[in-house]
């Protein structure tokens, strides 16, 4: 008989699932137990899977590449943080990642995420004549929304007469802005939600979650039976 | 009296009441399903014809996946379809992750695509696996400015891309003419624009889940993303379009339920918290 691993890996994962959705009864022991779990995992597969790379796009070109040591030695660095002594030492690591980071994402800033932006929301690219009225009114509401929502974080002087309901515009176009953003957020949750609970109702592991779903609730009221963790709210 | 004492009871809900009516909602059209109609968004239209048309026939498309499991069941079916129809079209895919649970999922989609084409795809051919790039934007940059030499010759299962044909005169990112961005969870898609779009000049769609889509959108009338599969929805749409009706339909109706609950709980949330205000200014009077 061969041990279908795939199958046994869809269960457990089925089981964690259900075992860490009774935290919305109340943290217990079941979403502690599968917390942990997670966490752990989680962390040890990304541990194992970046040593990998380091080792191998590393550590073993170092005899064809000696400066590939540097790296090494910034990585041993970054450990000095859990050495009080010399715990001084990190800061240099630290630094440099810093100074790369910005150094890269700087030069492609400028160009992609500053100039073309502005480029974005002015004619020929979002023309307000020439187009379909729907397709202007967008344009216009974006053009618009674009200065106005950037005039709202002028600090240095104090908006009066007209220019006080230009800055309100602006607050509400920010305003409407996070909105649209919460409102992604909570449907992007509840896709995550549905797609946890299309693997519970896979035909092959229907059955088996709704054992494991009886199981849990069976541990869920011993546990508040028992005062073993709180029913009441605090 | 009694109204106000209803009004209290339902202001002050259990939000374990609340939520365990959502498992409800959730499961139900999962239970029964139903297909429900949709249209297809201009963001899925640009991306269809990104791929359909943009894209020339027989050319080689990146495909940085960063789908992570949590994401899988949003965006694995439009993955599939997407290699899918880059197949249909004769082309070569180079798939990459800066997520290192990706590449097994990548492998997944490959193995789907394979079923549904029908007809068995030829690695170092049609597509390499050159698995997880570590460092995020910093390893983006580097893998993408010298792609053998951060690789050191070696794809994902060990074996050396010199002799595969797929990596023939392919040195950089601009080698790569067209890329498909796979939105992950942590994976930021401004790392594409900076890295790979800017200076390289790749041109790139993108594959996203629905909270990160508000801040795509600007980038699509710059043509520096062409189009946007959004989540399960853009997933769905992909699948109508394809004609292959899978996971993501299947959830659709469930994700829209759970949405309507939330309008309905927030609508009466709202109204019940702007009845309490005008109680308390009438008792104050």
């Amino acid at each position: 008989m061969t041990i279908d691993w795939v199958f046994i890996g869809l269960l457990v994962g089925n089981l964690l699932a259900i075992m860490s959705y009774t935290m919305i009864y109340g943290d217990n022991i079941l979403s502690k137990i599968t917390e942990h779990i997670i966490i752990g995992v989680g962390m040890g597969y990304g541990l194992a899977i970046n040593l990998y790379a380091i080792y191998n796009r590393g550590i073993l070109k170092i005899p064809d590449k000696p400066y590939y040591i540097i790296p090494i030695i910034l990585i041993i660095m970054l450990y000095f943080r859990f050495y009080k002594p010399l715990s001084w030492v990190y800061r240099y690591p630290t630094a440099i990642l810093i100074a790369g980071g910005l150094g890269l994402g700087v030069r492609g800033i400028l160009q992609g995420q500053f100039l073309d932006q502005i480029r974005g929301v002015l004619p020929p690219i979002s023309p307000l004549i020439g187009v379909p009225a729907g397709t202007a009114i967008n344009n216009l509401i974006i053009l618009v929304g674009t200065m106005v929502s950037t005039i709202y974080f002028v600090f240095s002087r104090e908006f009066k007469g007209p220019l006080k309901h230009v800055h309100k515009l602006g607050r509400y176009f920010l305003l409407i802005a996070f909105g649209a953003a919460y409102g992604a957020t909570v449907l992007y949750r509840y896709e995550l939600f549905g797609g946890v609970m299309q693997t519970l109702m896979l035909p092959e592991a229907r059955t088996y979650s709704l054992l494991f779903a009886i199981v849990v609730i069976g541990i869920l009221v011993y546990v508040f039976k028992t005062g073993r963790t709180e029913w009441e709210l605090t | 009296m009694i109204e106000v004492g209803w009004v209290k009871r339902i202001s002050n809900l259990d939000h374990r009441i609340i939520t365990s009516v959502l498992i409800v909602v959730a499961i139900f059209p999962l239970a029964v399903p139903i297909q429900v109609p949709f249209t297809i968004q201009g963001y899925t239209t640009m991306y269809w014809d990104y791929i359909t048309e943009i894209v020339p026939d027989g050319s080689t498309v990146g495909w940085l996946n960063n789908n992570v499991p949590m994401v899988d069941a949003q965006l694995g079916s439009g993955s599939t379809l997407t290699i899918v129809k880059l197949f249909q079209k004769e082309c070569k895919i180079i798939c990459f992750s800066l997520e290192s649970t990706s590449p097994t999922l990548t492998t997944n989609y490959l193995n789907s695509a394979e079923k549904i084409l029908g007809r068995e795809l030829v690695y170092g051919v049609d597509y390499v696996e050159l698995g997880y790039v570590p460092g995020m934007e910093a390893g983006l940059a580097a893998f993408l400015s010298d792609i053998p030499g951060f690789l050191g010759g070696r794809d994902m299962r060990g074996d050396s891309i010199a002799g595969m044909p797929i990596m023939e005169g392919i040195k950089d990112g601009g080698d790569m003419k067209d890329a498909v961005w796979g939105g992950g969870y942590s994976v930021n898609e401004d790392f594409a624009i900076r890295q790979w779009q800017v200076p390289y000049g790749t041109r790139l769609t993108s594959q996203a889940i629905t909270m990160v889509v508000p801040s795509i959108v600007p980038y699509l009338a710059t043509k520096q993303f062409y189009g946007i599969l959004s989540g399960l929805r853009g997933s769905a749409e992909l699948e109508l379009l394809m004609k292959e009706p899978g996971n993501a339909t299947g959830q659709l109706l469930g994700v829209s339920f759970s949405a309507l609950y939330f309008v309905f709980i927030l609508l009466l949330g709202n109204i019940i918290y702007a009845y309490e205000k005008i109680t308390m200014k009438e008792e104050k009077r």
